[in-house]
């Protein structure tokens, strides 16, 4: 029961406070910059078949082009990206008959998807940072 | 000792107190899924804390309205009255028997422009397959024969339904979706979701709440004259239903001509009424009432179309002209934004 046990805040509580405030006050400022960062540098492609995430592809408005295999039932589909777009290349016709997929062309905006109805293909951007939610057609 | 205690735990308390504020202020779980179904690609999006669950629900109870209305598959209610046409009366599911009854109601308000016993002439074009191709006259003429939604009979006590002709077949392609929606719609709530986004192959689209932020979700018109996905004007709104049925969506090319997939049952071709989409957009009524009224006002025209969404509370429609021409009833003053300014807007002229 000493004077000493009186000092409530010691210097290690200021330590304390003093950190948690700076902390607290720079991931405010620093967090949306984190994430912003992230949604605008990259686009994430997906490619979905029947509903399953099968492959991502991360590409950039410089990114060189690509060709990406992926596997749906006993066939493969390729992709194409370069300068942030993707696009689906033609497949066989016993596969794919009216070929829409490929025939979409080139997609590069997040709210934009190429379908493929017959094989349940579904390729599109992971991340929307655009004006609008979605697109009615 | 015991100082070396505090200071590990002042050390982790200046860790994890942040953290967890971090953690408590993302009570906003995003949850998507993207399915196959009723011949269309199906995304759903819910927020909050029973988002995956309500997301999972929503897409099993869309397998089963499939499974019961969709004449591709077999076994399907659809396919069995078909098969019994002209013979005898089917029981089948009470949703089937709303989804019909529905149905016929929009025959009658639009003068039988609206017909789901237009399935012969749907098969007969194949519009959308790879065997689509323009019929002759005389196989056009005998196809709308087999056209009248009057003679679809109802047994409602009984959940029972004929078609009173031999060859007769409905198709509830136009209507099934907007009824799939107003069934998800119908599963967040009971989940307790406040935000979600249902896309129902593009077309048709319902903003279930706000985002959630509180903010109006923001949809595209797709340009009827440029690629998918691009957009000439944005409508915003919260609990609200944008439905459009557009010349652009399924179509097929023949000699230079083209083809889409919206038949005029009066006709039997390709509906010719001077636009190229039309777009119904409401708080007011259900999905299955917009799904409806987007075909019918796109086989109407803007004039008879006009006069016709006007006269009903809280439904509005957009039509766009071949000429880029949009016109937009007197609802839409201040949630529609032209984007594309190759688009002249007239508000309800």
């Amino acid at each position: 029961m000493g004077l000493r046990s009186v000092e409530i805040v010691t210097k290690y509580d200021k330590f304390l406070i003093v950190f948690l405030l700076i902390i607290s006050a720079s991931s405010l400022f620093l967090l949306p910059k984190i994430m912003a960062n992230k949604i605008t540098t990259m686009n994430n492609i997906e490619i979905k078949v029947n509903g399953k995430l099968v492959k991502t592809v991360i590409v950039n408005r410089k990114s060189q082009p690509q060709y990406i295999k992926f596997k749906f039932g006993k066939s493969i589909g390729i992709i194409e990206t370069r300068n942030g777009m993707v696009r689906m290349l033609p497949m066989d016709k016993n596969i794919c008959p009216q070929g829409i997929c490929s025939k979409t062309g080139w997609i590069k905006e997040s709210y934009q998807s190429i379908v493929c109805l017959p094989n349940k293909i579904v390729v599109s951007f992971s991340k929307s940072n655009t004006d609008v939610d979605g697109v009615v057609y | 000792m015991k100082q070396i205690v505090k200071k590990v735990i002042a050390i982790l308390m200046v860790v994890f107190i942040p953290l967890s504020l971090i953690a408590c202020g993302n009570n906003n779980q995003q949850y998507t899924r993207t399915d196959f179904m009723m011949d269309t690609v199906i995304q759903v999006t819910a927020y909050g804390r029973n988002a995956k669950k309500a997301v999972d629900e929503s897409m099993e109870k869309l397998k089963e309205i499939d499974n019961l209305m969709s004449s591709q598959e077999s076994g399907s209610d659809i396919q069995k009255i078909n098969e019994n046409a002209g013979k005898k009366y089917v029981k089948v599911n009470p949703e089937t028997v709303y989804v019909i009854k529905t149905a016929l109601k929009y025959g009658e308000i639009s003068g039988g422009n609206f017909d789901i016993t237009i399935a012969p002439l749907i098969n007969l074009w194949g519009i959308g397959t790879d065997h689509a191709h323009v019929p002759t006259e005389s196989q056009i003429k005998d196809a709308m024969k087999y056209i009248n939604y009057k003679d679809v009979l109802l047994d409602e006590k009984n959940d029972e339904v004929k078609l009173s002709r031999k060859g007769m077949s409905i198709d509830l392609g136009g209507i099934a979706k907007g009824y799939a929606a107003d069934e998800i719609e119908n599963i967040m709530k009971e989940n307790g979701v406040k935000h979600a986004l249902i896309n129902l192959g593009g077309s048709s689209v319902y903003l279930y709440g706000s985002k959630p932020d509180g903010s109006n979700w923001n949809i595209g018109i797709q340009n009827p004259f440029g690629d998918k996905g691009k957009y000439f004007a944005i409508v915003s709104g919260k609990d609200m239903l944008i439905d459009t049925s557009g010349n652009y969506e399924r179509y097929f090319i023949q000699n230079g001509k083209r083809y889409h997939h919206i038949l005029n049952p009066f006709t039997g071709y390709p509906a010719e009424s001077g636009v190229v989409s039309t777009t119904i957009v409401s708080t007011n009524i259900k999905s299955i009432d917009a799904d409806a009224l987007s075909t019918i006002t796109f086989i109407l025209g803007v004039d008879k179309g006009m006069k016709l969404i006007e006269s009903m509370p809280g439904v509005d429609a957009i039509f766009v002209t071949p000429d880029y021409k949009v016109y937009a009833t007197s609802g839409l003053k201040g949630k529609l934004k032209i984007t594309d300014s190759r688009f002249k807007l007239y508000e309800n002229r």
